[in-house]
């Protein structure tokens, strides 16, 4: 009596481990298209800043933070923005004087901000040897995020960056309007109207 | 067989037969009230007296050290690129990386851009006809980007470089998959179709041409 039910057990146990092999493949293949959206801009500029980023972390208090010290991180990185402009649905118009309007928002940040690391540019202070006081996946994403923000602000308040990008923008896209002119045989002369986002 | 068997009774009933000698004798019932009471106080001073109480720290409370972060941001060099995007798409996905100890996974959210070079727009005409041919260059992945806030791990020791050795595989995971994905590029070439024809239409109404885009 006892050994069948040992027996059953180990059935059991084996037919469990059986069925859960299935799922982690299923799992370990997942990519999941989350969202789409049509956009319509045009990114003149890569700027690339030299990030970094400094963490302090200081000895947690209570019973089970006995022995901790102070952290220091640092992560240097290589930040990635690009500049352009965004055109409106229906961008160009045309008027009988062959004036042509291409309708465009001010220059500004296209896309996400992105970021390229080096594992060697990390430097640490040492831990505690009685207990650790580790700098977490949460610290670490913390101060990469204000980095970038930091960084974000920068481009936004670089008013001669920001000029360049719209200014190169402008060449590309009159340069545009002044081959179909030359392709109708006509003259045309382009200006910009700015409409927001 | 007799003598074995009541050996293995004695071995199934010695945790009852403890636990009935303990709350038989006044001193073991005192032990299990005092171990009570103690637990109850303890969880009294962890959880309603603050963290502090008249300037002394409550150790039994326990607190991770605060975290302050100062970042600086330089720019290092501004590069020319003619990039039109038609398209944005974001995506959840999972990567498995092999490391030094073995493999472990990424979850991770990330967003690619899709678009053409402006530069490498062509045009041909067919005065007769008016007819103008554009033609379209071939539509490529322009941005990939992981949000690295997002990257989750799994089957690996959390250590301080984690994120810097798993976001650059995150990205070449997401690349190369969005890569296999032919029904993104053929949303990316439609719009950039549309955006051709929405552009040029006014030039289609003025000079009556008919624009082809190929």
């Amino acid at each position: 009596m006892k050994k069948y039910k040992v027996s059953l057990a180990v059935m059991f146990v084996i037919s469990i481990l059986l069925c859960s092999c299935g799922k982690k493949e299923s799992s370990k293949d997942a990519f999941e298209r989350t969202g789409l959206q049509d956009v319509c801009s045009l990114a003149v500029l890569e700027c690339k800043f030299n990030n970094v980023a400094k963490v302090t972390k200081e000895k947690g208090e209570g019973i089970l933070h006995i022995g901790e010290k102070e952290r220091k991180y640092w992560i240097e990185y290589t930040g990635i923005a690009k500049i352009g402009v965004e055109l409106s649905k229906e961008p160009v118009s045309i008027d009988k004087d062959d004036h042509v309007t291409i309708k465009m928002t001010r220059a500004k940040i296209i896309g996400e901000l992105d970021q390229k690391f080096d594992e060697n540019s990390i430097i640490k202070s040492d831990d505690s040897f009685w207990n650790s006081n580790k700098i977490t996946v949460q610290d670490q994403k913390k101060a990469i995020s204000d980095a970038q923000q930091k960084m974000k602000k920068r481009i936004e308040n670089n008013e001669t960056l920001l000029a360049n990008a719209e200014k190169r923008a402008k060449a590309l896209l009159e340069k545009y309007v002044l081959k179909m002119g030359k392709i109708a045989g006509k003259d045309y002369t382009v200006e910009f109207e700015y409409v927001d986002e | 067989m007799g003598k074995e068997e009541k050996e293995e009774e004695k071995k199934e009933h010695f945790f009852l037969n403890l636990l009935k000698k303990i709350l038989g004798s006044k001193a073991g019932r005192n032990a299990i009230l005092i171990i009570v009471v103690a637990l109850g106080v303890f969880y009294c001073v962890c959880y309603f007296i603050p963290q502090k109480f008249m300037g002394v720290p409550n150790i039994f409370t326990s607190r991770e050290g605060k975290v302050t972060v100062v970042s600086e941001s330089q720019l290092k060099e501004a590069l020319e690129i003619n990039e039109f995007s038609t398209l944005e798409a974001s995506y959840n996905s999972i990567a498995k990386i092999y490391g030094e100890d073995g493999k472990y996974y990424v979850a991770y959210e990330g967003t690619v851009r899709m678009g053409f070079d402006p530069e490498k727009l062509d045009y041909a005409i067919d005065d007769k006809g008016k007819k103008i041919k554009v033609i379209l260059p071939e539509i490529e992945v322009q941005d990939v980007v992981v949000d690295q806030k997002s990257l989750d791990f799994i089957d690996v020791d959390e250590d301080e470089t984690i994120i810097a050795k798993s976001y650059e595989r995150c990205k070449q995971d997401l690349d190369s998959k969005v890569r296999r994905d032919q029904a993104l590029k053929d949303i990316a070439r439609e719009n950039a179709e549309n955006f051709i024809c929405a552009s040029l239409q006014p030039y289609e109404e003025k000079e009556n041409f008919k624009i082809i885009i190929e």
